[in-house]
């Protein structure tokens, strides 16, 4: 993996995060930068190859958002049928939601290794059996950045974008995922 | 040759069990008496995986014969048995997954109650101790203690002391439909009432809305139900394991008990299970997944239309007519009214007609009592208006019923309907026919109007008025000349192919083309699908036909039922659809004109010494008055007494035979019946009687299964069921022979007068009820040695020859010289705007009136243009549509969702009323 991310343009700055395979992928850390590029060294490191795609961030990136980013788009894409998957990822959008608030609660991260575990073990399909992948390695390679959040109330590299409630009939750019729910919570910079 | 072995042995924790190949591991467990939790599945239904409440660890046999653990946790129900297979439902880790799904689960669902111990002790309105808003309180939700999700709780015995948040959905109650009421924020997404609606039903009105955390239930566009296709069935009410769908009636109301029983209210049978309130009301009708006729499905009558039992205007005490004014007296004085009126008549002076929705055991003291001691065989069952249709089947196959049962017809590779509303009169036989449809067999339906059913058929045939003879012929003949014919069959089984050849003469195709209207392709088409898929499932009402045309039609589908070979051990084969109940049970124990009970003629003297000896008096012997002709013979005097028996709005039915009129031309009337109407009225003595859910007896179904009602309700006041009324009146007039005490008593002389019901209990009908069969035709299909000793003349199966008739009577005049076809539909895109205003449907626009594209050039008239459509009854506005088939005929269609609201604007919604759909003469008036 590090010869295909060496040539790139840092600007300067160094390399935080890889988040590999699309969504349901891993996010790694850049200790994970000598792995090759197989199916069984990947999934070792917690991440998948999927798609092959790789996103990389740099130091200024939190990783708490880029997880909740993950989250999101992956709640969003459930079909809805079966229930640990459905259910699951909403719940799990809520505590990182919350976590990237600084409104953490006792044991949030052991909470979300449960519903994850529960996901995984009886999701019908792939989808709900990796939709906790994207979390369960940012713990792994960025524990201190939730530490950070939760504990220390504060966001390491000060990139979480401060979600805001939304109003109801506000406009807001991009996707407002949870419809019919008085908590619409969205980053600050997205609201018109 | 591989023998394929049909049944497997597993271990379900432990314990041996048996079970079919291809059933899954859950349907195992149940059937073996063990539990495993389940949201999603439903009996009946194809597993959908969703709701991960019933999953295992599996362990199986791979090929190599070691014992291998499947990955994950499988869920039970979307696992197929195998042979070897080692399952384990309750480790603690499957135990634990279960109940993490639930909790997540239950972050949505509100569960105020679930975990508080007071909860048993606790009504809807006390104030709760824990301060757990009212919307998520489990007492305060119209299925407390119904509930599959709150039953799953418990037995998982969980905590609930789930750090999760609970979010409640907050979306409005959806109250504006009628019937039903829905509340989102109870569902839980587990798709039974989408996929009974479209798997089972055949309808596809609900569907999934929306998807990940929003995934809810609801119509396609949020559309009402009337627009979306529903059938006002409640299956989807009858699966919910929540509170998000219920019946709007009754909603909040517990049942102290639950009684099974049958519905009255057409001839298919369906099991219902009857809730009952402490207050002895009837509060819920649930079909029962054992029904042996419906398999828990039910229809709009059954489901929403029983609630007349509770009429609190119930008629409760005998009247009598003093100076004209109907007044109460007591049983005893009423008896001796009748008892002492009734002496006047005898013969032919006197006729009885008995309501369909009575009992066997009912039926037979009627019958008794006129023969016996009237001496007059005038009795009849009220709803016998088309008695042709199963006269003819008797003669050719010596069977006067249908010869198949409900669900053989599932498995008919192609069916034929001729001139039949059955959704709305026979619903539930839709059921098996849609599911036949959607497995791959043909449907042809022949019939003018627009019904349900023709959206699923193949080829819909509208001919014209009184050609479908010829038309079944002419197919017939198609059949025979492209030898379609199943041979094997005819040659095995039949007598009399050659007289059916030759009398086919008449129907050339080309002729039938003429006469019908019908293309010869469409013809030869429609013969070709029957003749190269049978076995063929017939069912017939012939509703359009004009009556004296009914008997040569009946005998044109018996031949193309024999020629197809569709007779015989597990194939559908021929159903007349009459409307009443119990009409074939009626029938079956003597309440018909010329046969005593058991169909032995009336014309056989043996018989009659038979029945002679057996009651100890002298009995008519002529053959007595149908209803057909009641009406004429009464209005001529010559019959001067009548005792109606049991609900009378059947004999209100609208049409010509409706004897409102004549009744008042009887010199005494007796009437029975549980509500006030035009019959009791007029009557001269009118006796409360018991309604089905107040009875015990016996019902017997279009299939001829034998069913058993019970009691549920007890009867108020002096309301006794009508075996006992009758039983007193013959007592009084110094008979001996009705020393009935109980419906039990009464079978007991039914089954040793009533051959095909002889060895029959109560107790043996008990669970699944049982098809009597004569036996000359068990031995027909199951008895080899008996099949070829028969000679070919004493065959039970005749070919009979059809007539050509050449003059087919018209209903239009000069006056009106237009036929107009109503039909009624489920779905229609073209039908658009409807509003609800207050729980009911209001159509928007102006209704399409389709004519001919010819008789639009004759008249004038152009698409769109306004006019108005006069008969002699009525006047209606429409539009001009160009999509009728035929010359002469003008075709409306309706949604189903209008004859929903008038129904509900009848008083109880009585579903029995006539719901109709005649042909009526019309002119047509411009604007």
């Amino acid at each position: 993996m590090n010869r295909q991310i060496q040539d790139m343009h840092m600007n300067g700055k160094s390399l935080k995060m890889l988040q590999t395979g699309g969504p349901l992928g891993g996010v790694l850390g850049k200790e994970s930068l000598d792995i090759t590029l197989d199916l069984e060294e990947m999934s070792q490191a917690g991440a998948i190859l999927g798609s092959g795609g790789i996103i990389v961030a740099d130091e200024e990136k939190c990783a708490v958002d880029m997880t909740r980013i993950l989250v999101a788009f992956c709640q969003f894409e459930s079909c809805g049928k079966c229930f640990p998957c459905r259910l699951g990822m909403v719940n799990l959008l809520e505590i990182v939601e919350r976590i990237t608030r600084c409104e953490a609660r006792d044991g949030d991260l052991d909470l979300m290794k449960d519903v994850g575990q529960n996901m995984q073990m009886g999701s019908l399909c792939a989808h709900g059996q990796l939709g906790f992948n994207p979390i369960r390695s940012a713990i792994t390679y960025f524990e201190s950045d939730f530490i950070s959040h939760i504990k220390d109330n504060k966001c390491p590299t000060g990139s979480c974008e401060k979600l805001v409630y939304l109003p109801k009939n506000t406009r807001a750019l991009g996707e407002i995922n949870r419809e019919n729910q008085d908590k619409q919570y969205i980053p600050i910079n997205n609201i018109i | 040759m591989v023998v394929k072995e049909t049944k497997v042995k597993l271990k379900i924790d432990g314990i041996e069990v048996e079970a079919d190949v291809g059933q899954n591991v859950l349907q195992a467990a149940l059937d073996a008496g063990l539990y495993i939790p389940y949201l999603c599945y439903y009996p009946g239904m194809k597993s959908f995986g969703a709701c991960r409440m019933c999953l295992v660890k599996v362990e199986q046999p791979g090929p190599d014969g070691i014992m291998k653990p499947l990955p994950g946790a499988p869920a039970s129900c979307t696992t197929p048995v195998a042979e070897g297979m080692v399952v384990t439902t309750n480790q603690k880790e499957t135990k634990d997954l279960r109940k993490g799904i639930m909790e997540l689960l239950i972050s949505e669902h509100p569960h105020g109650c679930l975990t508080c111990h007071r909860v048993d002790l606790c009504g809807p309105s006390d104030i709760c101790l824990r301060h757990v808003s009212v919307n998520d309180r489990c007492v305060t939700c119209p299925k407390n203690e119904r509930c599959e999700l709150k039953d799953t709780v418990r037995y998982m015995e969980m905590d609930l002391d789930t750090p999760l948040t609970y979010n409640n959905r907050n979306l409005p109650l959806e109250v504006k439909d009628p019937l039903w009421d829905m509340d989102m924020n109870l569902c839980i997404v587990c798709g039974r009432c989408v996929r009974i609606c479209s798997e089972i039903r055949g309808d596809n009105a609900l569907t999934f809305i929306s998807r990940s955390g929003q995934s809810l239930i609801g119509t396609s566009n949020g559309v009402s139900l009337m627009e979306s296709g529903c059938e006002f069935c409640g299956a989807c009410i009858d699966v919910c394991p929540t509170g998000a769908l219920v019946e709007k009636d009754f909603k909040w109301d517990k049942p102290s008990k639950i009684v099974k029983s049958i519905c009255p209210h057409c001839p298919v049978g369906c099991e219902i299970k009857m809730e009952i309130d402490k207050k002895n009301r009837l509060i819920r009708t649930v079909g029962n997944l054992e029904g042996p006729a419906n398999k828990g499905q039910l229809c709009f009558r059954g489901k929403f239309g029983l609630n007349f039992v509770n009429n609190k205007e119930r008629i409760s005490k005998p009247l009598i007519r003093v100076e004209g004014e109907l007044v109460e007296t007591t049983f005893k004085n009423a008896v001796n009214v009748v008892s002492e009126n009734l002496k006047k008549y005898s013969g032919q002076q006197f006729a009885a007609l008995i309501s369909p929705t009575s009992t066997n055991e009912d039926a037979y003291v009627l019958q008794k009592f006129s023969r016996l001691i009237m001496g007059s065989n005038n009795i009849d069952v009220s709803s016998n208006i088309a008695p042709e249709i199963t006269d003819q089947i008797h003669q050719m196959t010596g069977v006067p019923a249908a010869s198949g049962s409900v669900w053989d017809l599932e498995n008919s590779k192609s069916i034929l309907i001729v001139s039949s509303n059955l959704t709305e009169k026979q619903n539930v036989l839709g059921v098996p026919i849609k599911k036949a449809v959607s497995n791959g067999s043909k449907l042809v339906v022949i019939d003018q109007r627009e019904t349900e059913m023709t959206r699923f058929a193949e080829k819909w045939l509208r001919p014209k008025y009184g050609t479908e003879l010829h038309l079944i012929a002419g197919m017939i003949k198609v059949i025979l000349d492209e030898v379609l014919d199943n041979h094997k069959f005819i040659e095995q089984y039949t007598d009399g192919i050659k007289d059916l050849k030759k009398s086919l003469w008449n129907f050339d195709i080309i002729n039938v083309s003429n006469l019908s209207g019908i293309s010869v392709e469409d013809i030869r088409d429609a013969a070709r699908i029957l003749g190269n898929n049978y076995p063929t499932g017939i069912l017939y009402a012939l509703e359009l036909l004009p009556p004296d045309l009914r008997t040569e039609c009946t005998k044109a589908l018996v031949n193309l039922a024999l020629i197809t070979g569709s007779l015989g051990k597990g194939l559908a084969g021929i159903f007349p659809l009459f409307d009443g109940a119990n009409e074939q049970g009626i029938k079956d124990v003597g309440c018909i004109t010329n046969y005593l009970p058991g169909y032995k003629s009336i014309l056989d003297d043996y018989n009659i010494n038979h029945f002679q000896e057996l009651w100890g008096s002298n009995l008519n012997n002529s053959i007595g008055t149908p209803l057909t002709k009641i009406k004429q013979k009464v209005s001529s005097g010559e019959i001067k007494a009548l005792l109606t028996i049991g609900e009378n709005s059947t004999l209100l039915n609208g049409n010509d035979l409706d004897i409102k009129e004549s009744l008042k031309q009887l010199e005494f009337l007796v009437a029975t019946d549980h509500s006030n109407n035009e019959i009791t009225a007029l009557a001269d003595v009118v006796f409360p009687a018991a309604v089905f859910s107040e009875k015990s007896g016996t019902f017997t179904n279009i299939e001829k299964r034998v069913q058993v009602i019970r009691p549920g309700m007890s009867p108020k006041d002096e309301v006794v069921e009508d075996w006992y009324t009758l039983a007193q009146i013959a007592k009084s007039m110094g008979s001996t022979r009705f020393e009935y005490q109980s419906s039990k008593d009464i079978f007991s002389d039914i089954t040793n007068d009533v051959s095909m019901y002889s060895g029959f209990s109560y107790e043996s009908l008990d669970s699944q009820g049982i098809i009597w069969n004569p036996s000359s035709w068990n031995e027909l299909f199951e008895d080899q040695e008996a099949q070829k000793s028969t000679n070919q003349e004493d065959r039970l199966l005749k070919f009979e020859p059809i007539n050509f008739v050449s003059e087919i009577a018209t209903l239009t005049t000069e006056e009106f010289p237009y036929l107009l076809v109503q039909g009624r539909v489920l779905f229609d895109e073209e039908i658009s705007g409807v509003e609800l205003e207050k729980g009911k449907y209001k159509s928007q626009g102006n209704p399409v009136f389709d004519f001919n594209s010819e008789d639009a050039l004759k008249l004038g008239i152009v698409e769109g243009q306004k006019i108005e459509i006069v008969s002699q009854k009525f006047r209606f506005h429409g539009v001009v549509g160009l999509k009728s088939p035929q010359q002469g005929i003008v075709s409306h269609k309706s949604m189903f969702g209008d004859l929903i609201n008038q129904l509900q604007t009848l008083k109880n919604f009585q579903v029995s009323k006539n719901t109709d759909l005649n042909l009526i003469p019309i002119r047509i008036q411009k604007v």
